[in-house]
């Protein structure tokens, strides 16, 4: 079984106030592939990884990770210290 | 091998994931308990009974092939039957896992039919029943036609994460991207197999 695959695609579609048809429809997937990803039921292939990677304009890295994301809250908080 | 009925106007209707469990268990469970019974309605006596049996064979039989109408014109069966380049990335995923389980699952089943075979046609260990007949093998060939058709979708029905209500309802508003065209040279060749399987029955008979 290969390890899950963390994202942040609900984060970046909530930022750009995009729905999941219209991110869908940028990068010529279904919308429910979006749903399964952002829920961590699948793990993308290198080619729609990099697909949304260039919609977004972030590196990849940045949008998926082997580990969990830190939530925002604790980023703010430990900037504020 | 598998088979896709699209919609006229392109749109996939909803089925839910218990719905498309129970039409694919049906097709796979109903088809063969159905023939077997028909089969072997003569064992239940003469006359009525026999007539009963026969019936309730077919009526299985004819609930399998409905439910496999109603998994046709599925998203399941869209993933396991629509060309590949129709496919997104997680859909082509899916098709791959599908496939591959319905190859292990089908080289068993034939593997273990041989292997009966074998042993039914040997008389000098047990007398066990074996196909002879015409009908026999025809049943046995809708058989495995139909398990083929529905063996990678029943595995989508039991693996594939149900779609959250949400996204259900964000699918209704979409319209659909492009109207498929009929497939007409598919449609030519099913119906030029029919008519040459018919008249080939015939001239062997």
């Amino acid at each position: 079984m290969s390890s899950p695959i963390y994202n942040r695609l609900p984060v970046l579609r909530a930022e750009r106030a995009l729905s999941r048809k219209a991110l869908a429809d940028a990068v010529g997937v279904n919308f429910q592939t979006i749903g399964y990803l952002e829920r961590g039921d699948y793990s993308p292939s290198l080619e729609l990884a990099l697909k949304l990677s260039d919609y977004f304009g972030l590196p990849v890295e940045i949008i998926f990770s082997l580990k969990p994301f830190e939530p925002l809250s604790q980023i703010a908080t430990r900037k504020g210290d | 091998m598998s088979f896709y009925f699209r919609t006229p106007k392109g749109r996939i209707p909803n089925r839910s994931r218990a719905a498309m469990r129970l039409a694919t268990g049906l097709t796979l469970g109903g088809y063969p308990a159905g023939a077997l019974i028909m089969l072997n309605s003569g064992l239940a006596g003469e006359g009525v009974p026999a007539f009963i049996a026969s019936v309730t064979g077919l009526g299985l039989i004819a609930l399998g092939v409905f439910a496999f109408f109603y998994i046709a014109p599925s998203y399941m069966q869209r993933i396991v039957g629509e060309q590949v380049c129709e496919l997104d990335d997680l859909e082509r995923d899916l098709r791959q896992k599908a496939f591959a389980f319905a190859y292990h699952v089908l080289t068993g089943l034939v593997a273990a039919a041989i292997f009966y075979l074998a042993v039914a046609n040997d008389e000098t260990r047990l007398t066990l029943w074996s196909p002879q007949s015409y009908e026999h093998w025809n049943t046995i060939f809708w058989g495995v036609l139909l398990y083929a058709f529905t063996l990678p979708t029943a595995y989508l029905a039991w693996t594939m994460p149900d779609i959250e209500p949400e996204l259900a309802e964000e699918e209704d508003d979409t319209i659909p991207v492009r109207k498929p065209g009929v497939r007409w040279w598919l449609w030519g060749l099913i119906v030029a197999g029919g008519i040459a399987g018919f008249i080939l029955a015939r001239v062997i008979t």
